[in-house]
């Protein structure tokens, strides 16, 4: 695997959240996610950016390799096992 | 970095803080209680606390590591029995609220009174509560952590004991920002914590008893003293301080404490600051939860067409800037409130109005 997962938790006993460190930063998984819808904000100090498709949403931070994701409640391991999938096309094709 | 979490636990310290802790861990132990020499770090700690808590016998406060630990010790210490009522309020943190549904598993009926849309509850409200169910026990916080609004401890333990009631408060929010006034308010306890605004380490906090109540103790074990008796010494503070106590952090809050009395807080500036920032907050479009009279520095918010999460989440990644969102251990609290969860700023002495403009403008170049 070519990038770190850990749990966030937060005050819901259902959170569905996870920060995924990857080999590649924000700028570059931008260029990867084509077919999500993307809110980018360039007036803050480290401009952010949050893609949505469906009901998996990814915030991240343009210049660095952290990156937090929130699965849906339901479906949201089957969810998880196929973002993972898109993450290792991303990485191995980078 | 931006540090407004301060009603989560206080940064920074005041350097005397870690310089004491760090004293007590590099020189022979202290042993107060334990028959030997030195200084006690224990007694000097409950002396200035007492100060702060309005309350004229030091022995009383027992000392533990957290207010958890103190409410835990003044709920499960009284011999409640099935059939008893406690009353509550819907703004207690879950350092109250879990423990009173431990009660409920036992037969003890447990009311949790609403709180107006501020986070306040009304007086009249509690007074009714009071007459109406005669709890054997009330508990409540002095503020409430989410909205920052304080509650009118006089008023709330004179009626709980018109109605019989033992009263216990909750001061983790108010004690060295509000003032504490135990025994003017004939309280039966108050628990309270040492990392919040009294600026100390965490790992420090405990329970003040009036001589008058008589509690089983949570833990029971070794007392250094006594030692041939089956049971807990009767005196305080040792009947409910079982095992080893946090030297080194009982000696950083001390310091903490000892340093305020030189450094005095400046209540109306911070909170100066706080109205500063929750209007600028109104007037971005912000729906700002807004207690008027006696309050804490807390200012909690909801911004519109964005998540509290995703708030925080830009906040702390991309201006440094460190609060909290969610439920704040307080989850009954909401529905009173008329929102399901909250980004909070809670500010200290230490935020300047520098730091509570760069709050402004951050917020300002989030909203979509």
């Amino acid at each position: 695997m070519n990038f770190e997962v850990k749990k966030i938790e937060n005050c819901f006993s259902d959170s569905r959240t996870f920060e995924y460190t990857l080999p590649i930063d924000g700028n570059s998984m931008l260029e990867n996610l084509t077919d999500w819808q993307i809110r980018k904000n360039e007036k803050l100090r480290r401009p952010v950016a949050v893609a949505q498709r469906e009901n998996v949403i990814i915030k991240f931070v343009l210049a660095d390799k952290h990156f937090r994701v929130s699965f849906p409640d339901n479906q949201w391991q089957a969810e998880k096992e196929k973002f993972e999938l898109f993450l290792e096309n991303i990485v191995c094709s980078g | 970095m931006i540090y407004m979490n301060n009603a989560a636990t206080s940064y920074p310290k005041p350097d005397c803080v870690a310089e004491a802790v760090t004293d007590v861990l590099n020189r022979e132990p202290g042993d107060s209680y334990r028959g030997g020499h030195g200084q006690d770090t224990f007694a000097m700690l409950r002396g200035e606390l007492a100060d702060l808590l309005g309350v004229s016998q030091p022995e009383q406060i027992a000392l533990g590591p957290n207010a958890s630990w103190g409410l835990n010790t003044g709920i499960f210490g009284l011999p409640l029995k099935s059939g008893d009522c406690v009353v509550a309020t819907k703004a207690e943190h879950n350092s109250v609220l879990r423990p009173l549904y431990r009660l409920r598993q036992r037969g003890v009926r447990v009311i949790l009174l609403d709180t107006d849309e501020t986070g306040r509850v009304k007086p009249e409200l509690w007074a009714e509560a009071m007459r109406k169910y005669r709890p054997a026990l009330a508990v409540f916080t002095h503020a409430s952590n989410v909205t920052g609004a304080v509650n009118d401890a006089e008023a709330f333990c004179r009626a709980a004991k018109d109605a019989g009631a033992r009263v216990l408060v909750d001061a983790s929010q108010t004690l060295g920002f509000i003032p504490v006034k135990a025994e003017n308010w004939n309280a039966d306890m108050v628990a309270f914590t040492g990392h919040k605004y009294l600026l100390g380490p965490q790992g420090t906090g405990g329970l003040w008893v009036s001589p008058e109540v008589k509690l089983e103790p949570l833990l029971t074990g070794g007392t250094g003293i006594h030692s041939d008796m089956d049971t807990m010494p009767e005196e305080m503070p040792l009947h409910l301080e079982a095992g080893t106590g946090n030297e080194p952090s009982c000696a950083g809050l001390l310091a903490a404490i000892r340093w305020q009395k030189d450094n005095p807080l400046k209540r109306s500036e911070i909170l100066s600051r706080a109205d500063r920032l929750s209007g600028a907050l109104e007037r971005l479009g912000a729906k700002v939860i807004l207690p008027q009279g006696e309050r804490t520095p807390v200012i909690s918010f909801l911004l519109p067409g964005i998540t509290p999460e995703e708030t925080g989440y830009i906040l702390r990644e991309s201006c440094d800037i460190v609060c909290r969102t969610g439920l704040h251990c307080a989850p009954k609290i909401f529905p009173c409130l008329g929102v399901p969860q909250t980004v909070r700023l809670s500010l200290s002495r230490f935020n300047t109005d520098d730091e509570v403009n760069e709050v402004i403008e951050a917020v300002e170049a989030i909203i979509p």
